[in-house]
């Protein structure tokens, strides 16, 4: 409502827009930490540093820490291999669902602790999928998925749907894979207000269903042209750890409001102390819906 | 007369003699004698005016005296004359007329009474009644009633209001008087005459302005308006927001934090098209008063000030009608008396603007895909009526109502036939806003120092946001109807019925005292429906809040150059079992060491029972207006402020300092963002404080071709919330270090005026990021991360604007027409709306200000029958 508001204030008023100069106080670059860590998968973590706001050079990678990974009681587990431009990977140690990781970044003197909980891995399944209309959509494809949830502690959840499609140019044939929005009319995730700021990007706890089986109706459009067609999509049900939670709906909120100059600032919940970005757990599940 | 009013004797020569007899004392003389004996005085107005003097020559003082009148009723001459020296003067029969010693010991008198204008009758707020060699004075109230005690005694009593050819009578007071007066207009519209001494008016306030009808005419008439919010943002602690915004701070406040009353009744929003016009038409306008500090005990529901705006009460002598069409709006006025005795008047007035009219046609131009067409617009109307019914001189009644509403919607549709398929679909989404005020007032003079009022009212503002989308399919074999509405409405509503009296128990004391109830409800209503997964739902969300208050003030002159306000208002608040308690302290003091020097001091105490959570930015119409609750405790704030005055012929020049505390004030918390549908705002919210000083400046001319003023506040402005920037103090977002405002109007001949205003104010604090990092992970990846500094850490570019217009009238025997021609920002200044980072052409990160409101021309036709 706001938007409309103030688009339409816009219009009626007549707008003009100017660049102007404003005189940015200098402030010292940041350590900027980027990893996801999937169960199962290798461990790398992205490093760089922060820049002046209208500095438009490339973003600046670091490329002289040493990352140590730790396990809760403290046994040193592995040290991430430096591979070029910012990228730490470790050759050998995959997270695994439910443990509990120590990282140690040491850079230029300073040391930044991450302490990450690994989710457990995700139990669902797909009841069954259809396509047919959905607020005034034709072509709409629907799914029925439910969830196993665990009842000792809270769980905190995704979905998002990847559309793989054909498109046809000339003689050659492109892959196209993108991210589409999500719909539902399902109350879990339309109340959770974490889960509005991005539709392509379905974030929600276990609130409502702690301990039991939960169904859950979504969906996508289809947006066939006569020369690109949608071969088959991917849903991917992810389970987070909290960190992981927090950071993907507060990075989704922010980008929501970043365009919005009548929003206030909205701030980044990294798990990295004294420094941005965040390395968060998660566990994912990908149901393959062939077309 | 009225009976209880008792027997008096007004020696208003002309109204207890014959006719000849009043006809000597109301002829007109001019004298201009210098020091000589009082003897020669009376021989020569023997000379001048035919009359004949008879007295014992020793009542009659020894010593040299002066008399300087100029065309001056010889009653008035003598009462000047005579009257210093205890001397009262009676006819004796014919022409003559015979001197005697006063009465040594003298009671005292209330004269009381209505003030209105001459030629439409119109009741008269904030004329000055007082006698010119005495100490006492009083100021007619929002009904035009004055009361005043004197000792029986030959006085010089003076009516005087800015706009009005001030009035002087020749009174002998023998008892109680009840006398109704009608003071000139000094410029009227249809009966045209003018003088350039119009308002001669010591002000005897400096935490207060006060505009009536016709000094509001001094303002640029921009879109068929001079508009009152505009020229209060020209007065010295007052700022607005930028373009666009809504509301005034005012010496350091938010703009929740000003009562605006229109007829005694609270107005919760004051803007049409996103605050470029206000909801008040200039065209019904009879009184606006700024009080900034020192505010009289009555006053209560905001931290900041009162703008109190009194609407006309209608011609009672005959039907008056204007019109005025200008390019964004047009406007008509009609009032008059119902029945021919003028007891019964009404007054209806009613704008629209039409810019949905101008916008259909241009977009029909600029988007000529006929195919999808879509629509976007804005219109705004109001309107105000009043009916007043005077029983007799001691009783009068009075129903008046306002509803205005504005509306902007976008709507979108589209349609498309294939063989053996017919699909439309249609989206509209509306965006709506308005005030609707409803009053009752009973006024009741109950005694002659004793008259009361009641008002009940109802006031509701509502905004509210419409989306519909239907999808129609139509084949051979099926029809597909898919359906979606939504509706928010947030709406508060008051309903107010208050006693108020006031009571003048001697000369230099007025006491007044009320009680009175608010009871306030504040709905928050979602509806939806949905013919696809067939939902329909409906979320309501209520407060309820009881306000119980009572108020009691005195204001005392002690001495003529001294007087004291000291007031106590208290309030009791209930909402969900939580019951608040808050007594408000007034209190002013006013002191002239010399007749050109005043010196003011002032504090206040004040609660607000409300709270408006904006944006961090700038507000626009869905702000929310909340109830203070447990959570969201009453917003406090003590003011104090004191000042000099210096005011000499046509010149004025004021200088104020103020200080002020608030608590309890509410903000977003940081990472809680507009709140929407969302029921539970009270966890979003963090509450702190507030402080404010500075120094205000304003220096005036009154009177003469040339008027006008210009008015300087230098300001510091700051909040602190412990969950907001770290819990460290930021400024505030109007924290407006410099604003400096000038206002000229220029008479060049009596048929064409013109009036201009600047304004410059430092720019609006604002929130900027000042680095940034990309995300590198997940399905953000590649996106831009701002890092944000300290709240408000940079200022927007300075605003400055400048207006003008022309006025060119002509009068013809039955009706006036006037022209008006001018400019909004005249110089086209891009004063910015927001900041917001950008990429410019050569894919660089730049910062852009998006401003609004260029140069607009105003033509405006106004005719008055």
């Amino acid at each position: 409502m706001r938007k409309a508001v103030i688009y339409i204030a816009l219009v009626i008023l007549v707008s003009c827009k100017k660049e102007i100069n404003v005189n940015i106080a200098e402030k010292p670059a940041i350590l900027v930490v980027n990893s996801e860590l999937f169960n199962d998968s290798l461990i790398e973590v992205d490093l760089s540093l922060t820049q002046g706001i209208i500095d438009n050079s490339a973003a600046k990678k670091v490329n002289d820490a040493v990352i140590e990974v730790f396990s809760k009681d403290s046994l040193i587990l592995d040290v991430l291999t430096f591979k070029g431009n910012g990228r730490y990977c470790s050759d050998v140690l995959k997270p695994k669902a439910g443990f509990e990781y120590l990282f140690r970044i040491s850079q230029q003197n300073k040391v930044y602790w991450i302490d990450e909980q690994m989710p457990d891995s995700v139990k669902a399944n797909v009841i069954d999928t259809s396509r047919g209309v959905f607020q005034g959509q034709a072509n709409f494809f629907k799914v029925r998925l439910e969830i196993q949830n665990d009842l000792i502690k809270s769980n905190y959840y995704s979905f998002r749907i990847k559309r793989i499609s054909k498109k046809i140019q000339g003689l050659d044939t492109i892959l196209i894979e993108e991210w589409s929005d999500i719909q539902s009319g399902d109350f879990i995730l339309t109340e959770d207000p974490e889960s509005h700021f991005s539709k392509k990007h379905l974030l929600f706890t276990d609130t409502y269903f702690k301990g039991i089986q939960q169904e859950f109706k979504f969906g996508t459009s289809i947006l066939d042209k006569t020369n690109q067609k949608t071969i088959k999509l991917l849903v991917y049900v992810t389970g987070y750890s909290f960190s992981a939670y927090k950071y993907y709906t507060s990075v989704n909120e922010h980008l929501f409001y970043q365009n919005d100059p009548f929003s206030q600032p909205t701030l980044i919940k990294g798990n990295v102390p004294n420094a941005y970005g965040a390395a968060v757990g998660q566990c994912n599940k990908i149901f393959e819906i062939q077309f | 007369m009225p009976k209880f009013v008792g027997f008096f004797v007004l020696f208003l020569l002309a109204f207890t003699q014959g006719n000849a007899q009043s006809d000597i004392l109301n002829t007109r003389i001019s004298l201009k004698i210098k020091k000589q004996p009082i003897q020669i005085i009376l021989e020569a107005i023997e000379a001048k005016a035919g009359v004949r003097f008879s007295y014992n020559a020793k009542i009659i003082p020894q010593g040299l005296f002066s008399i300087h009148v100029k065309d001056e009723e010889l009653s008035n001459v003598l009462v000047q004359l005579l009257n210093p020296h205890r001397l009262s003067f009676s006819i004796l029969y014919g022409k003559n007329i015979v001197i005697n010693k006063q009465e040594k010991t003298l009671n005292k008198y209330t004269i009381s009474g209505y003030v209105s204008d001459e030629l439409s009758g119109e009741k008269l707020i904030g004329v000055s009644v007082h006698s010119r060699k005495g100490t006492e004075t009083a100021l007619s109230n929002q009904d035009g009633f004055y009361s005043l005690i004197l000792l029986a005694d030959s006085v010089q009593l003076v009516f005087e209001m800015p706009g009005y050819n001030s009035k002087t009578l020749g009174i002998k007071l023998l008892d109680n008087l009840s006398l109704n007066i009608q003071l000139q207009d000094g410029f009227s519209e249809l009966n045209y005459t003018i003088s350039s001494k119009l308002d001669e008016r010591p002000r005897n306030k400096l935490d207060e302005f006060h505009f009536n009808g016709k000094t509001l005419k001094q303002l640029p008439v921009l879109f068929g308006e001079s508009d009152v919010m505009k020229g209060l943002q020209l007065l010295p602690g007052v700022s607005s927001g930028s373009d666009g915004t809504i509301g005034l701070n005012i010496r350091g406040g938010g703009p929740d934090q000003n009562l605006i009353l229109l007829d005694d009744v609270p107005i919760y929003n004051p803007s049409h098209i996103y605050g470029f016009f206000s909801i008040f038409n200039s065209d019904v306008v009879k009184d606006v008063k700024l009080i900034k500090g020192g505010m009289n005990a009555r006053y209560s529901g905001r931290l900041s000030s009162v703008i109190d705006v009194r609407t006309l009460d209608g011609n009672n002598k005959k039907l008056k009608f204007q019109t005025s069409i200008g390019l964004l709006s047009s406007k008509i006025t009609v009032d008059g008396p119902i029945f021919k005795n003028g007891k019964t008047t009404f007054l209806l007035a009613a704008r629209r603007s039409y810019l949905d009219l101008f916008s259909g046609i241009v977009q029909q131009q600029w988007m000529p895909n006929a195919n999808s067409p879509l629509r976007t617009s804005y219109y705004f109307y109001d309107a105000n009526g009043k009916i007043k019914h005077t029983f007799s001189q001691k009783h009068q009644i009075s129903f008046s109502f306002y509803t205005g509403q504005d509306n902007t919607f976008i709507k979108n549709s589209f349609s498309a036939k294939d063989p053996g398929k017919t699909i439309s679909e249609r989206d509209k989404q509306t965006v709506f806003w308005g005030n609707r005020v409803y009053s009752l007032r009973d006024h009741h003079v109950l005694a002659p120092k004793l008259s009361a009022w009641v008002n009940a009212s109802y006031t509701t503002y509502d905004f509210g946001n419409e989306s519909s989308y239907e999808y129609n399919e139509l084949t051979d074999s099926s029809r597909t109807l898919n359906a979606y509405n939504y509706r928010f409405i947030s709406r508060i509503n008051n309903s107010i019925l208050s006693y108020n009296i006031e009571y003048k128990p001697m000369g230099t004391l007025v006491l007044k005292s009320g009680v009175g109830v608010v009871y306030h409800e504040f709905q928050r209503e979602v509806k939806t429906s949905d013919s696809i997964i067939q939902k329909d739902l409906s979320n309501t969300n209520k407060y309820y809040a009881i306000e119980y208050n009572a108020y009691v003030d005195a204001a005392w002159s002690p001495r003529r150059n001294f007087k004291i306000n000291a007031g106590l208002h208290y309030v009791q608040y209930h909402i969900k079992q939580k019951q608040f308690n808050y007594a408000q302290p007034r209190f002013s003091i006013n002191y002239k060491p010399h007749k050109h020097l005043l010196l003011h001091a002032a504090f206040q105490r004040t609660a607000q029972f409300l709270h408006l959570l904006t944006s961090n930015t700038i507000g626009i119409p869905i702000d929310m207006w909340l109830p203070s609750t447990a959570n969201a405790m009453p917003e406090t704030a003590n003011t104090y402020s004191g000042g000099v005055s210096f005011n000499k012929g046509d010149f004025v020049l004021n200088a104020e300092v103020f200080h002020k505390d608030m608590n309890n004030i509410i903000e977003y918390k940081e990472q809680a963002n507009y709140i929407g549908t969302d029921n539970n705002w009270e966890d979003k919210v963090s509450g702190g404080k507030g402080r404010s000083y500075g120094y205000e400046f304003l220096a005036e001319k009154r009177n003469g071709k040339t008027k006008g003023w210009i008015s300087y506040t230098l300001s510091w402005n700051y909040r602190q919330f412990a969950q907001i920037n770290g819990g460290k103090e930021f400024p505030y977002k109007y924290d407006r270090r410099n604003n400096l405002a000038i206002l000229i109007n220029h008479e060049f001949t009596p048929r064409i005026d013109a009036a201009l205003t600047w304004v410059y104010t430092t720019g609006v604090n604002y929130t900027l990021p000042e680095q940034i990092y990309v995300v590198n992970s997940g399905l953000q990846k590649g996106n831009i991360i701002y890092v944000y500094g300290d709240r408000n850490n940079y200022k927007f570019p300075d605003y400055h604007r400048m207006d003008f217009s022309f006025n060119f009238k002509k009068f013809k025997r039955k009706y006036t027409r006037m022209l008006s021609v001018g400019a909004y920002n005249i110089y086209n200044r891009q004063n910015p709306f927001y900041v917001n980072l950008a990429y410019n052409a050569e894919g660089k990160r730049v910062f852009e200000a998006v401003s609004l409101f260029p140069v607009l021309p105003s033509v405006n036709y106004k005719i008055i029958f």
